[in-house]
């Protein structure tokens, strides 16, 4: 990314609301992204998808504003367009047609001469890996194929950003490898900027260097993933055996977290800076056996938004 | 290295500011449409009428203006008082042969081609969701909507306006002074053709925008057709009252045509009482609306999803 890129703001979004009746999608949301790429993260009905629906103009903010590279997302919302690409989560295709076809249509529709269209299409399906099927009809293709060919029609008319939500639901491992490959060469290399809506924090590890973290409509936190993603590494799974409440006492007065999840194994937060080390330690100096110790990989979306939440408890002084 | 570093590039040419965003929707549904062997038997159909036509002006030219006065005499025996002259039969010959044109053997062949190129082309959408792909590109819900019924309208033009035209042309050509006549009706049927494209076009989307079958927006327009035309028949034959003719959809198009080529000074050729002018009007007013208002709906959820 240029030092011009880094300085000006990619997304910013002042007291942003959306609201559906009387269920509210967004709330009071505030960021100012900057930098290449940024992951958003949360569990399903986070509002993610609306909020990038409400960054490309197509949903009406009940209050705030945003804007995206400097353009407002209402008043300029076809000037905004035509520098972005989205990438949306359903399956999209214009039916019977060709890639190639559908591809150029993109560019056209963006505002592009159809020669420049027709050439960029090619380009783009060949980035993108579908150059060989691209005469095919869209309708026909594997879900690799048409998860590429919506990134090939987003890129066609060479987007200053790009939306991607959920893009690699429904891939196998390579074909989902592959995008993610591809994604990282585009924000590190081609300087294009990533915005990359998942609940797989794998994925937005693998491609962004910021994240956004969703819940319900609020903003949990934003940041650099490797700072926040040492959150989530502090989470760990304990079976032990001896005598519990003493071993939980013994945890929280080193500053642990700990919570049983009612299975005969228990979620232990160690403090910022420590590891699994903290947590034999306590057993031995308390007599209590460990059967099992592990970092816990059920969610990890889950493990970091629990992170984050009890980050917050203890900065509230909870 | 990047898997696929070698053939990105960033595109150095400058984007077009056209009020006609909706242009490329067109031009890629008319490539798709004309693959269609239904669409082009019904675009040749359309033709079959002016050729019948383009035969008895050819036979005026060989055999000479009696034959004309003869026809005029024979069709238009009321309209015309003694002291008509060459002009006004020509006139009149032009405004009664396209609203026959129009009214009669086209009807069939505008509902079943707007049926054709129409009831798919928001329901496919929707199926796919490539509504969504639209949407996000840098045109508005009108844009798209525009877009659509462009493409319905040139179908509609195609079959209505095109052979009209080519009558016209060959009469003008053919006939000694008829190039005024011909040009003194052409934006009657014009106008006739557009509206008939716009409300059509409106209804047939808003159809289609209900569904995402295809299928099932064609047997709801065929049925709002044919059914409301059994209807007003049924009615009128009971009641022995014309007003009911209104109720049917296409009376109502035949009404207003009639009205646009000059009913007052043709023979009564679409219905013997017609009802005030304003009553079709404002039911095909009031359909297009409708038809509109539910499209802005149905994209305006999707916009939402």
């Amino acid at each position: 990314m240029t030092s011009e890129g880094n300085a000006s703001s990619a997304i910013r979004a002042e007291g942003l609301c959306v609201r559906y009746g009387k269920f509210e999608a967004l709330s009071e949301l505030n960021l100012d992204f900057r930098g290449p790429s940024l992951g958003l993260l949360g569990p399903n009905g986070a509002g993610k998808s609306t909020f990038i629906k409400t960054l490309l103009g197509l949903i009406r903010p009940n209050a705030g504003r945003a804007s995206v590279l400097g353009l407002d997302s209402r008043r300029q919302r076809l000037a905004l367009r035509r520098s972005v690409g989205y990438v949306p989560e359903k399956d999209c295709h214009i039916p019977e047609m060709s890639a190639v076809d559908y591809v150029t249509l993109g560019g056209e529709l963006a505002g592009m001469p159809r020669s420049d269209a027709i050439q960029r299409a090619h380009e783009m399906l060949q980035f993108c890996g579908v150059g060989e099927a691209r005469y095919r009809a869209v309708d026909d293709y594997s879900a690799g194929m048409r998860q590429r060919t919506k990134l090939a029609q987003a890129l066609v008319h060479d987007p200053k950003l790009v939306f991607l939500d959920e893009p690699t639901n429904g891939l196998d491992p390579e074909g989902r490898l592959k995008l993610l490959s591809v994604l990282r060469d585009l924000q590190e290399n081609k300087g294009i900027r990533i915005v990359l809506s998942s609940h797989l924090l794998r994925d937005v590890e693998f491609v962004c260097e910021e994240v956004m973290v969703l819940r319900r409509g609020r903003l949990v936190v934003h940041g650099n993933v490797l700072e926040l993603k040492q959150l989530s590494d502090r989470h760990l799974l304990v079976k032990a055996r001896g005598d519990i409440a003493v071993f939980q006492r013994a945890l929280e007065g080193k500053g642990c977290q700990f919570e049983d999840d009612g299975k005969q194994s228990y979620r232990v937060i160690v403090p910022s800076g420590c590891g699994s080390e903290l947590i034999l330690e306590t057993a031995l100096e308390n007599d209590i056996q460990i059967r099992h110790l592990k970092r816990e990989e059920s969610s990890l979306e889950e493990a970091f938004l629990s992170a984050l939440d009890g980050e917050a408890n203890r900065h509230a002084g909870l | 290295m990047p898997v696929y570093d070698q053939s990105y590039r960033h595109w150095k040419g400058s984007f077009r500011r056209s009020p006609l965003r909706w242009a490329p929707m067109v031009s890629y549904h008319m490539k798709h449409l004309m693959r269609s062997k239904l669409v082009w038997f019904f675009l040749l159909g359309a033709f079959a009428p002016a050729l019948g036509a383009i035969i008895f002006v050819y036979v005026g030219y060989l055999e000479g203006p009696e034959v004309l006065s003869r026809a005029v005499d024979v069709l238009l025996i009321d309209s015309l008082g003694e002291s008509a002259t060459r002009d006004d039969e020509y006139r009149i010959m032009a405004r009664y042969g396209m609203l026959s044109m129009l009214v009669f053997p086209q009807s069939f062949v505008v509902l079943s081609i707007t049926s054709i190129v129409g009831s798919g082309l928001i329901a496919k959408d929707i199926r796919s969701n490539a509504l969504e792909i639209y949407l996000t590109k840098p045109i508005t819900p009108t844009d798209y909507i525009l877009g659509k019924l462009a493409v319905i309208a040139i179908f509609i033009f195609l079959v209505t306006f095109a052979p009209a035209a080519l009558v016209l042309l060959v009469a003008s050509s053919l006939w000694e002074g008829f190039g005024a006549a011909a040009l003194s009706v052409t934006p009657a049927l014009f106008l006739a053709c557009a509206i008939t494209a716009l409300v059509n076009g409106s209804v047939i989307l808003g159809l289609s925008s209900l569904t995402k079958s295809s299928r099932y927006a064609t047997v709801i327009w065929f049925a709002i057709c044919f059914v409301s035309q059994a209807t007003a028949s049924a009615l009128q034959e009971i009641t022995r009252e014309p007003m009911w003719q209104v109720i049917s959809y296409r009376q109502n198009f035949a009404l207003i045509i009639a009205e646009i080529m000059g009913s007052t000074e043709l023979p009564n050729v679409v219905v013997s009482d017609p009802p005030h002018m304003g009553i079709p009007i404002a039911l095909l007013g009031f359909a297009t609306l409708t038809a509109i208002l539910v499209l802005r709906r149905t994209i305006r959820a999707v916009e939402n999803a």
